[in-house]
This record gives C-alpha cells, structure tokens and sequence, in this order.
C-alpha cells in the first residue's frame, strides 16, 4: 500500500453526508483511536475478544445515555465526575418499576390463626425479597396491654406439604428485617408471606415482603 | 382471563394486596405505578385447579382533577 509518510502510517479522513465503514483489523498490535461527533449516536456496538487488554478508555458526554457492560473478569470502574448516580439493585428495580410489594392482613385472628398472601414467581422470572415485616395487636381494646406475639415468616409453597422457610422473624407488636443478601424464588415457585397470632387473644395481623422481580 | 388476573400471572404489577374473604376466597388488589388504575378482585381456589374469579372490578387511581389543575398552576409560578 502506498504512504507518503516517513513512519509509514497511513492517515484516513472521511468527509462525508453518510458513512458505513465495516472494519476488520486481526493485526497482532493496534492503535485505534475513534473520534465519532455526529448530531446523534443511536448504537455503537462494540465487542473486544483479545486476549488481553491493556487500557479502555470510554468517554461518554451523552445527556442520557443506556450502557449495558458485561465483563468476564475483572471489571475496575473509576468515576472521577462531580456527581454521578449510582443505584443498587433493589434501588434500581423501583426506578424502573419492576419492585414487587405484597401485603396481606386481617382482622378478628384468634390466638393460634395463620394469615397469609401467596404469589406465584411469573415464568422465566426469578423473584428476589429482601425485606420482610409484619404487625399484629389486639382487636379488643381490654387485651391491648397484653403482649402481641406474632410471627412471620417467607416460605416456599411449591412442594406442598413439604414446606421451605427461607426467613423468619417474631416479635411483640410486630418486626421487620431486611436482608444482607436477597432471598431467591424461581419462575413457577409458589411463594407464601405469613404471619401467625402467638398471643393469647384475638388480633389484627398484616404481613409484608418487599422484592423485585427480573 | 379477567384482565386483573391476567396481571397477577404476568407479575405486571407493582403491588400486591391480599384479604381473606368470609367464605374462603381472596380479594387481591393489584396496582403498577403510573398506569392510573388498581384491579380488585375475588377469587376463589387462587392457584388452584378450580381458580375462578368471582368479582372483578377496575379502579381509576388518577388523582383528582382539582389536584391536577392545582399542580399546573403551580408550575406556572414556578413551583
């Protein structure tokens, strides 16, 4: 290939309305820098399968921008913007509306009743909880100074009469806990949220688990 | 498939809400923020073979019109 430079490089520059420039480079080294400036950028794909690579410097000034990454590896992130918004998955789910909140509670539970809701994971999803509550007191206004024992917990229904508890807590008056890790339901698992009267009278009991589902 | 269930079994929901019904069957409330409407629903045998769903009924949740106007108006002003 003809150069007219002393290093033997050979400079390209495209000055035009519309470009499609398929580009295949298997060299054993490559300097590549890529300086795109049109009005708008709709989908830059880009798929790096070296074996190892040294530095990926990624600049993105867009106002709003999607970037989904998926690395194999080791993957060192380095946010040096004044401010930048950074959400945790449960976070995220919410903003983008896919939080699921169950709420189950009744009236007149005499000592010993069990209330519940159910949900059935929705097929290809996977369910993940990570709070779960619940409150219980008296019906009666003469039994409001006793203790309200409640429990609750999270059980997997699917297999019934085999029953899995996957969290539980108890507590007078009610609780609530939220987990370090989030508890995990697949597509087509019957989940049940429960709460159980342990006082010796007759309450009102609600229950709560919090998740999002994916 | 009463479109409120037809929600609960697509998980196109935000919440879920579940009472017990005098006679054993369950009303569930389904809500998804910004849809603007709630789906409330009797079922009876949820999950179960002979599922069938009693009442069905949807509910706009949009808030109320003077609410609206007032919150353009604040706008305006700089709110």
């Amino acid at each position: 290939m003809p150069t007219d430079h002393p290093d033997g490089t050979f400079p390209v520059a495209l000055i035009m309305a519309d470009i499609m420039m398929p580009v295949d480079i298997q060299a054993q080294y490559v300097t590549l820098a890529i300086d795109i400036k049109t009005q708008t950028l709709s989908q830059v794909n880009i798929n790096i399968a070296a074996q190892t690579l040294g530095n990926l410097n990624v600049n993105i000034a867009a106002s709003a921008i999607t970037m989904n990454v998926a690395v194999t590896g080791t993957a060192n992130i380095n946010i040096t913007a004044q401010s930048v918004g950074i959400y945790l998955q449960p976070e995220w789910a919410a903003k983008i509306g896919i939080d699921k909140n169950f709420y189950a509670a009744a009236s007149g539970q005499a000592s010993g009743d069990m209330h519940y809701g159910s949900y059935t994971v929705t097929g290809g999803k996977t369910l993940y909880l990570n709070t779960l509550s619940f409150l219980i007191h008296a019906d009666s206004d003469a039994d409001r100074d006793l203790p309200q024992i409640g429990h609750a917990d999270l059980v997997d229904y699917t297999d019934y009469p085999t029953v899995v508890v996957l969290a539980a807590i108890g507590g007078n008056g009610g609780g609530g806990i939220s987990f370090t890790k989030p508890i995990t339901l697949a597509g087509g698992r019957v989940l049940r949220y429960r709460v159980l009267n342990y006082s010796n009278h007759t309450c009102t009991m609600g229950v709560c688990a919090f998740g999002y589902e994916i | 498939m009463e479109t409120g269930l037809a929600k609960l079994y697509t998980g196109d929901f935000n919440t879920m809400n579940q009472e017990p019904g005098p006679d054993g069957t369950v009303v569930i409330t389904l809500s998804k923020r910004g849809e603007g409407k709630t789906y409330r629903f009797r079922v009876r045998d949820l999950y179960g073979k002979d599922e069938e769903v009693l009442e069905h009924e949807v509910i706009s949740t949009k808030p109320p019109k003077h609410l609206v106007k007032r919150m353009k108006e604040a706008k305006k002003h700089g709110g």
